[in-house]
């Protein structure tokens, strides 16, 4: 969960995270956790293990398709004979953050599937991080050191003109750079671009993504000139705040992964255009090369052929240093895990760094770790990479020091202006919680003044919430209960308000969408991340089913209209499917329409998670 | 007096731990009988020697143990007859340190005559291609040695004759900590000396300062072995490596790596140590062949057996001299480094 400066809960909050963060020596970058929070079942292929000892490993989603694919050779080999008898890895993908906080606190395995033995997260540092969540809480560590199986270094992607009018490849691009565009009113028509609009980065917040930390550090360090040994002197400097805060200006959002920015920024490119959505993103080296080879999100899915873009990116190693992510292996010191298990997760490690598999994990664009094994294509200039780099890498700042600049940007990040849209049609009232008899109103109203505290007190925030019928007179669709005022002012209003919602009638949920996105886009601020957040548990039903088809088509081509264009005002919509009747397919046509994002909720009970998930975007 | 009587307890209990118990672990062994005898005795070696130690395994206890573990046992047992029958796998001047530290200078040592080298390995560096390039037009001003390498240690490349992309010049050498460590950092402070006879009475300032810039990066080659993530990471982690030649074979044949072997060479000349009663032990396993073929595809020079690939067959050693000063010494250099590296 996100913390910013304000109520002491929310301190509390920043602190921890910072401070776990902090004392992992965090991030070494990947990227993560990008499937968005949580994630959920993965591969592992037919799970038929036998008699053989059952390994579940959880892992950051990036690999999860390569790990599939080596459990599925490795589950029935020699090398999965253990002992007397066999092992058989299961795998499911979680994001790193999302495994550390359920290890930290506790893994449902109704809700999450089953413990791991094996964790593998984007990074080393995430271990650190679980330990001393565990040891503040009193609890023995659990991780420990891992064994890192594959490298991928964080780097800076652009669409290969725009790098070229910075100078590409001849002339080194650092955040020096960045900040120089960021604050350049002319934009690229600084560049001799004035078709590309102003200069938009794309940067995943550091609380949630590895990326997106190691993004931080490696700005911070560029804005001190060194490449060891950040220290709270180097953070207390006027400089180095306000280098921060010329680059978080040209953020576009921030959000918990990179896929999203990829995604989007791939759909963009479909339509012929990816100059205007962002310029430039921080991910990993390896998220360039699925983009560019026509897989911008890493998995495959069934059906689904690779399309390479008609725009490659090219990966820009920032000339100050950047950071790697590790990708450990670790093997869980937990109670639920038994000898058998722990010594058939290392049979897998083992299997793992084998040089065959080590040559398969190059295949998915990961460099080696194992010297054995040559960094070759698929990490070539062919597709935007250059495996003669980094030259440079950052050391990681020390605890205390990464603790500050967590909350520092807190601070520095871009402010946000949100309109938070809640349904509250007659279905909200069904059960959301079995054990406990909440409605999924309640549990949405729990999660949405919970969130509430995630914005800084510098956002501007303001509350809808729409059925049919509202109103004294029972004729309005939608009741703007508060309207959008600075966070620090209005939260207290806005969680009382949230409180007293009762569920209604329909679900007028086209219309309501667009006079939303309508009224963010009148009144937007180019100063702040602008967007609107639409939660919503069925489909559109404002008593009229004649025209929504029209009504939709409307809706879209006024969302798309409205993101596009060098003089747009983007407002970004971030739709929640809300409960297993919400209208996912349509929810992700709007999000994708403003290159925004959709977040699924299906299981009523996630909500916190999804609540938190959409609100690091800001 | 009361500090002295638990060191005293604690020093046996090292003993007992790192020794005796072992034994009993094992069983009744021994043959135990006088010169010559030790048997079956078991064979203790470093952790970086597993591997090569494991071909051992079959016929003899194997114990892995850090050196410095088995260093203090055994230095602290002098005089006393507590303890079983073992042979140490170790370079040579670690097994000296036993001898010349014993707590009690009277007491007879527990460790007896090293058998001859089995196996050498001199002192290598690993140094990107490009990198060596620049030092050698800049702050080397000709070859690239130890002496100038730590001097321009931990300084931005550009103030060195690099380019600024470059970064610090960062240097990883294999944890001095360990058995082959401590030999490495023995030979690259011979080349701090130009020589290998010196003495901790020439520790000063100026080699502190020395060490600290080597060890700028020590932190970083704990991760892992340094040549494995100077490779495996780039130029980035590691501009230069100080290892084993047997270490950094994975170096050796990289169109953009080179491996130097700077002077003063130092080389680790791997013995068998006899533990009490165990010289003839001692003399079987330095003959065994499982563990001379294991220790020369290891990258280890055995005398007889073929070269690994990536071992430099024409890089001389010293003939009759591992270029390294006394073990007492080392293990001095070693808690200097441990000190300026913090």
């Amino acid at each position: 969960m996100t913390a910013r400066p304000g109520s002491p809960g929310r301190r509390r909050i920043a602190a921890l995270v910072a401070l776990a963060l902090a004392v992992a020596g965090a991030c070494t970058g990947n990227d993560d956790d990008d499937d968005g929070g949580g994630g959920g079942g993965g591969g592992g292929g037919d799970f038929d293990a036998g008699d053989c000892t059952v390994v579940d490993l959880a892992t950051s989603p990036e690999k999860l398709e390569l790990l599939t694919d080596v459990a599925d050779e490795f589950n029935g080999s020699d090398e999965a004979q253990v002992g007397d008898g066999c092992a058989f890895v299961r795998v499911q993908r979680k994001s790193s953050g999302a495994a550390e906080s359920l290890l930290a606190d506790g893994w449902d395995e109704s809700v999450e599937g089953p413990r791991p033995v094996l964790w593998s997260p984007a990074g080393s540092s995430w271990a650190s991080v679980l330990d001393q969540h565990l040891s503040d809480a009193g609890e023995p560590a659990m991780a420990g050191d891992g064994t890192p199986v594959m490298l991928s270094p964080l780097v800076i992607a652009m669409p290969r003109p725009m790098a070229e009018a910075l100078g590409w490849p001849d002339e080194p691009i650092g955040f020096g750079d960045i900040l120089t565009l960021a604050r350049d009113g002319e934009g690229w028509g600084a560049r001799g671009h004035p078709e590309w609009g102003p200069f938009r980065l794309g940067k995943t917040n550091p609380n949630f993504s590895t990326s997106g930390l190691s993004a931080l550090v490696a700005q911070t360090y560029a804005a001190t000139g060194k490449t060891t040994g950040l220290s709270q002197e180097d953070l207390d400097s006027p400089q180095v705040a306000d280098f921060a805060r010329g680059v978080e200006s040209a953020v576009v959002h921030y959000g918990d992964t990179t896929l999203t920015f990829l995604n989007n920024w791939y759909r963009a490119d479909q339509r012929g255009n990816p100059y205007q959505y962002v310029s430039a993103v921080a991910v990993e080296e390896k998220s360039v090369i699925d983009y560019n080879t026509g897989n911008p999100d890493g998995i495959l899915s069934e059906g689904e052929e690779p399309r390479p873009p008609r725009v490659p990116l090219v990966a820009i190693y920032p000339e100050e240093g950047t950071l790697y992510s590790d990708n450990p292996m670790i093997v869980l010191d937990a109670e639920w895990v038994d000898e058998q298990e722990a010594e058939g997760a290392r049979a897998f490690v083992d299997f793992v760094r084998t040089p065959a598999n080590q040559e398969r994990v190059l295949e998915y664009g990961f460099r080696p770790d194992s010297p054995e094994v040559a960094v070759g294509d698929p990490i070539s200039e062919d597709n935007g990479v250059d495996p003669t780099t980094p030259q440079t890498l950052l050391d990681l700042p020390d605890a205390s020091v990464l603790s500050s600049l967590l909350a520092d940007w807190a601070d520095q990040r871009k402010s946000a202006r949100v309109l938070l849209v809640i349904d509250v049609s007659g279905s909200m009232g069904d059960e959301g919680d079995p054990s406990t008899g909440e409605t999924k109103l309640d549990l949405a109203k729990g999660a949405a003044v919970d969130a509430l505290e995630q914005f800084k007190d510098d956002d501007e925030v303001g509350l809808w919430v729409f059925s049919t019928d509202l109103g004294d007179a029972q004729d309005q669709n939608v009741l703007q209960l508060v309207p959008p005022g600075r966070a620090g002012d209005v939260r207290e209003d806005l969680a009382n308000r949230i409180r007293d919602l009762v569920p209604t009638n329909g679900t007028p949920l086209y219309e309501v969408t667009q006079s939303a996105y309508e009224d963010a886009v009148e009144n937007y601020d180019r100063a702040r991340i602008n967007a609107v957040v639409v939660l919503s548990d069925g489909r559109n039903d404002d008593g009229d089913t004649s025209d929504d088809r029209d009504q939709l088509a409307e809706l879209l081509d006024t969302l798309s209209a409205g993101s596009e264009g060098q003089a747009s005002r983007p407002v970004r919509v971030f739709p929640i499917g809300y409960g297993a009747d919400a209208d996912l397919p349509t929810l992700r046509q709007i999000a994708e329409s403003t290159s925004g994002a959709v977040y699924d909720s299906s299981d009523p009970q996630t909500i916190d998670r999804v609540f938190t998930a959409v609100i690091s975007n800001f | 007096m009361r500090q002295q009587v638990l060191a005293a307890v604690g020093a046996i209990a090292l003993v007992v731990g790192a020794v005796v118990v072992r034994g009993t672990i094992e069983g009744d062994d021994d043959d135990g009988g006088g010169g010559g005898g030790g048997g079956d005795a078991a064979v203790v070696c470093p952790p970086e020697l597993r591997a090569t130690c494991e071909t051992l395994a079959d016929d003899r206890e194997l114990r892995i143990e850090d050196t410095a573990t088995t260093t203090e046992a055994l230095v602290a047992a002098a005089g006393t007859d507590d303890v079983e029958p073992a042979v140490w796998l170790v370079p040579a001047p670690l097994a000296d340190a036993v001898r010349s530290e014993r707590d009690d200078p009277e007491g007879e040592a527990v460790v007896g005559e090293p058998t001859a080298p089995l196996a050498r390995s001199p002192v290598a560096l690993v140094i990107w291609e490009d990198r060596a390039a620049a030092l050698e037009a800049g702050a080397c001003a000709g070859t690239v040695e130890w002496r100038c390498l730590g001097d321009a240690a931990d300084r931005p490349w550009t103030d060195v004759g690099g380019e600024a992309t470059w970064g610090r010049l960062k240097v990883g050498v294999t944890d001095p900590d360990t058995a082959t460590g401590t030999v490495v950092l023995g030979g690259a402070t011979a080349g701090y000396f130009d020589s290998p006879d010196y003495a901790s009475n020439d520790f000063d300032a100026s080699l502190a300062g020395w060490l600290g810039a080597l060890g700028a990066d020590a932190a970083a080659a704990d991760q892992g072995d340094p040549v494995d993530l100077m490779i495996t990471r780039g130029p980035g982690e590691f501009s230069a490596v100080g290892a084993l030649e047997a270490e950094a074979r994975t170096a050796a044949g990289r169109a953009d790596l080179r491996v130097l072997y700077p002077a003063p060479v130092a080389t680790a000349d791997l013995v068998a140590v006899p533990i009490g009663d165990a010289g003839g032990a001692a003399d079987d396993v330095a003959g065994d062949d499982d563990l001379r073929g294991a220790l020369a595809t290891a990258g280890w020079r055995v005398e007889g057996e073929a070269t690994a690939p990536g071992v430099d067959a024409d890089a001389s050693l010293p003939a009759d001299d591992d270029g390294l000063p006394g073990g007492g010494v080392l293990r001095a250099l070693v808690a200097l480094w441990n000190d300026t590296t913090g």
